[in-house]
């Protein structure tokens, strides 16, 4: 894939984000049907279901998630859970989790803290007993397989596999209220993904617009889909959260000696609990859950190593959220631009159309050079992401603070430049709005990103 | 008025805040249903009127005639006691009492006056689906019919429409006329036949402005304010109350989630340190409150100013929704996740309830209406500026 021309790369590019945009415009968009057209497992190997590209095309569909503000669970699961598990020392316990994870068996979350930009806060005690909490972690709620990066007794970074009970057997966290922000209609049902990739009916993709698009430059195309239907049914044993308890059951993963699938286990409640609580934010389109891990005893086996510098590896995790979140934001800020030259080139004041003053010209103007600048910056962290680039760290701080901060004053801009349709929650523009304003804050306000790339000033850097 | 006079009236306000103000009422207003939300507006109305402190920026002889510079002390008494805002009767003693007072007869204003004090509710039915920015092309019609007129058309974004009694009206009774010349001002019962009334959801997720529908619906000709087919100058006096007087209470509510605001980032946060303690935040929080200074004072000299300039109040009121999105848009950064977790504020606050995220959102309910941003910059510039007008006359 590395080796593709750039003129082919770029032709994919389009091809990919052209099946993403139509499939993502049904609403509410299916994460069944995003799970079989094979986008969580972009960067899996063919060996394991996958389509042995790069985060380059990931972020490509990352994007189109923003541009419709989906509320899917893509930037957990492909963004981070599947780029975990690529970090991970192979093994057949790994192995069958990222091939569930791949294919839509698994729905797999990292608790990475949503509100930091490096660390974890979790850490294992010397009887492997895991203690720590993450306020807000990302689809948390959805997952069924928790990926606890943690620091192990002696602080090497580690990976905790835990299980989680779906989030539709618990009921609502205490602060949940009913709310006019999160009323049925836009509140997207977390637990129906989860109830449908249970389902175990893996149709094979559909051909023409199935898979990844019809002329992928890359040798994986082939291969793929017998990969993963001939792969070994890897359904994990379901063990229901116990009745009444919103808490998820304690419960690790641990692998039977032979057959390599992944057996679950329930933990003694004595040795303590992850607990996951949803935790409801303004912006419908996105669930979060907060992770307390009290000293559950993690075994051995589930407790996987990076395959590399662990530290290193830690630090390319945070980088791929940031970036997968500027990716996120990029797309809104395109689609509220798109939205907002189609409004000002229709509607009429004055005996003109809207777009025709100049307070409107240039405000788009400026919302067109703001993505502009975003999208580049994008590109190049997704692409430095991609191929390991060791500055990738700088390269991900200047897209996640620039793309992010972008998108809040393209928004908003599309919000004023709608008038009070704009202001309508039918008109739709809130939704990003609220989802712009939380991807800011997400993996590190632009503030945290700056120091950052400012800390560098201080070993010569640029 | 001497110093130790506004002090000795701040005290009593602040003792009156002290006495009057619910203990409780977040709590009580957040999701409150919207009997709810109404009767506990009329009643705090009422608690302010036997204190005098409902329209003190009405004449005297109208039960108001506070001096510029109490008003100023309390709102700001009122704000920073984190009293409840009038919501319910802001266009009614703002909109509807400037309107009266300027163009509406005697017994115009001795029949709605004293009727807004008695808790009526008033709404505005200016915008339509098709004059938003260029209100001048409103095409509800009035024609006349004996002692009525018979009104005909739509309006759109009319906040508090559901609740109010009487609604501002803007009707086109001569359309043969250029489009301004054409227009006159009504005084609407909501109640009349024919009127009809539907809540918008808004992006907030609330839905407080509404459409409002009108079918035949008969207005007395007496209800007419200034002259048939004067209507647009009369409005003038309706927006200029919307981008002025309304002014002083908002800069002191301002000034009083600002102080909220500090207050929230001297806590702790979620790592244990103070959002204070970030030198970044320190000096943003310091910008802001430099600028909530300045439009305080614009605020005080605008209301207090006989005078102003022809575009005075569109200065303050571009300055106060600019600012307003500034520092709810800072809070929700600096608040970070958290800030996201409030899904509804309270009831009778203000634009700057705490709830940071939701507070950012709800701030274009100031660069949008009365004449957005985009406007107000273009009336700056070429009436305070006296700048070569845009081909889109304003
Ligand atoms: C929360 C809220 C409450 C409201 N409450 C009321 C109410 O109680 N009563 C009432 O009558 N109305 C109310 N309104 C309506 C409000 O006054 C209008 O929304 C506003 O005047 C803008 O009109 P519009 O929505 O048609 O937008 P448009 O006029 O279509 O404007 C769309 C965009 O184009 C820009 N634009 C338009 N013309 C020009 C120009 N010549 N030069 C430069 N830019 C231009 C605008 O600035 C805006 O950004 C309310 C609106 C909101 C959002």
């Amino acid at each position: 894939m590395a080796a593709a021309a750039p003129a082919d790369l770029a032709e994919f590019h389009a091809e990919l984000r052209a099946v993403a945009r139509a499939l993502l415009s049904a609403s509410p968009p299916s994460w069944d049907r995003i799970t079989e057209v094979g986008w969580t497992g972009l960067e899996v190997e063919e060996a394991l279901g996958g389509a042995d590209a790069t985060f380059a095309e990931t972020a490509v569909v990352l994007q189109e998630m923003g541009r419709a503000a989906a509320s899917v669970p893509y930037l957990a699961v492909a963004g981070l859970g599947v780029g975990a598990l690529a970090l991970l020392e192979p093994g057949p316990d790994r192995d069958d989790l990222l091939r569930a994870t791949a294919t839509g068996d698994a729905l797999t979350v990292v608790a990475l803290d949503a509100e930091t930009t490096d660390g974890t806060p979790f850490r294992l005690d010397a009887e492997f007993r895991l203690h720590g909490t993450a306020a807000f972690v990302l689809d948390a709620s959805r997952a069924d397989r928790l990926l606890v990066p943690a620091l192990d007794p002696t602080a090497t970074p580690v990976i905790a596999t835990v299980a989680a009970a779906p989030a539709r057997s618990r009921p609502p966290a205490p602060d949940q209220g009913e709310s006019p922000a999160a009323d049925a209609d836009t509140r997207p049902d977390s637990s129906r993904p989860l109830a449908s990739t249970r389902s175990g009916s893996r149709e094979a993709p559909d051909g023409a617009s199935g898979w990844i698009g019809p002329r992928v430059p890359m040798s994986a195309r082939n291969g793929s889909r017998e990969a993963v239907e001939g792969a070994p049914e890897t359904d994990t044993p379901r063990v229901s959260a116990r009745g009444g308890s919103w808490e998820a059951d304690c419960r690790c993963l641990s692998a039977s000696a032979q057959g390599g699938s992944s057996v679950v286990a329930e933990v003694d409640s004595r040795a303590g609990s992850v607990a996951i609580a949803d935790r409801a934010v303004l912006d419908a389109t996105r669930t979060f859950g907060s992770v307390v891990a009290d000293g559950v005893a993690v075994p051995a086996d589930a407790v996987w190593r990076f395959r590399s510098d662990p530290g290193v590896a830690l630090r390319r995790l945070h980088d791929r959220a940031a970036v997968a979140v500027a990716c996120d934001s990029l797309g809104l800020s395109e689609a509220m631009l798109d939205a907002t030259v189609a409004y000002a080139g229709t509607r009429e004041q004055f005996g003109r159309r809207i777009g025709s003053f100049q307070a409107v010209k240039h405000a788009c103007a400026d919302m067109l050079v703001q993505a502009r600048v975003a999208r580049e910056l994008v590109a190049a962290a997704a692409q430095a992401v991609a191929v390991g680039d060791p500055d990738a760290g700088t390269a991900a701080a200047m897209a996640k603070s620039f793309a992010c901060a972008a998108a809040v004053e393209v928004a908003g801009k599309a919000m004023q430049l709608h008038g009070g349709m704009g202001y309508t929650w039918e008109s739709g523009v809130h939704l990003h709005l609220k989802r712009a304003s939380l991807n800011r804050s997400l993996f590190g306000a632009p503030a945290r990103h700056r120091a950052r790339i400012a800390a560098r000033y201080r070993d010569g850097a640029p | 008025m001497t110093a130790a006079d506004l002090d000795a009236f701040r005290a009593h306000v602040r003792d009156w805040c002290r006495a009057n103000v619910p203990a409780d009422w977040r709590r009580a207003q957040t999701g409150a249903p919207d009997e709810e939300f109404v009767r506990f507006q009329k009643e705090w109305f009422q608690r302010l009127r036997e204190a005098g402190f409902a329209v003190p920026h009405w004449p005297a002889s109208w039960g108001g005639g506070m001096p510029v510079p109490e008003q100023a002390i309390l709102y700001r008494e009122l704000a920073a006691h984190d009293a409840p805002r009038l919501v319910l009767a802001f266009v009614a003693v703002h909109h509807a009492a400037a309107t009266l007072l300027a163009a509406g007869t005697g017994e115009q204003r001795a029949r709605y006056l004293p009727a807004i004090l008695d808790g009526e509710i008033w709404a505005q039915g200016f915008s339509e689906p098709d004059a938003g920015s260029d209100l001048a092309a409103l095409r509800t019609t009035a024609r006349r019919e004996g002692d009525v007129y018979v009104v005909n058309g739509q309006k759109c974004w009319a906040s508090g429409a559901a609740h109010a009694d009487w609604c501002l009206l803007l009707a086109r009774t001569d359309p043969a006329a250029p489009k301004r010349h054409g227009i006159s001002y009504l005084l609407m019962d909501l109640r009349s036949p024919g009127v009809g009334i539907r809540p918008t959801r808004q992006a907030t997720g609330e839905s407080h402005f509404c459409e409002i529908f009108l079918d035949d619906v008969a207005v007395p000709a007496a209800n007419l304010v200034g002259a048939e087919n004067a209507g647009w100058r009369v409005a003038q006096e309706t927006l200029g109350a919307e981008r002025g007087m309304t002014m002083l209470e908002l800069a002191e509510r301002l000034g009083g989630g600002f102080r909220r605001l500090v207050d929230r980032c001297s806590r702790p946060g979620p790592g244990g340190t103070r959002p204070l303690d970030d030198p970044l935040i320190a000096d943003r929080l310091a910008e802001l409150e430099t600028e909530l200074t300045g439009l305080r004072a614009l605020c005080t000299a605008l209301v207090g100013d006989a005078h102003p300039g022809p575009a005075d109040a569109s200065i303050v009121k571009l300055y106060y929704s600019e600012l307003l999105q500034r520092i709810t848009g800072f809070g929700t950064e600096t608040l970070g996740l958290a800030a996201h977790t409030d899904l509804r504020k309270p009831a009778s606050s203000g634009w700057e309830s705490g709830a940071w995220a939701l507070d950012f959102v709800a701030s274009w309910e100031w660069t949008i209406p009365g004449g957005a941003s985009e406007i107000q910059r273009t009336i700056i510039g070429e009436r305070a500026l006296g700048l070569p007008r845009e081909p889109a006359a304003f």
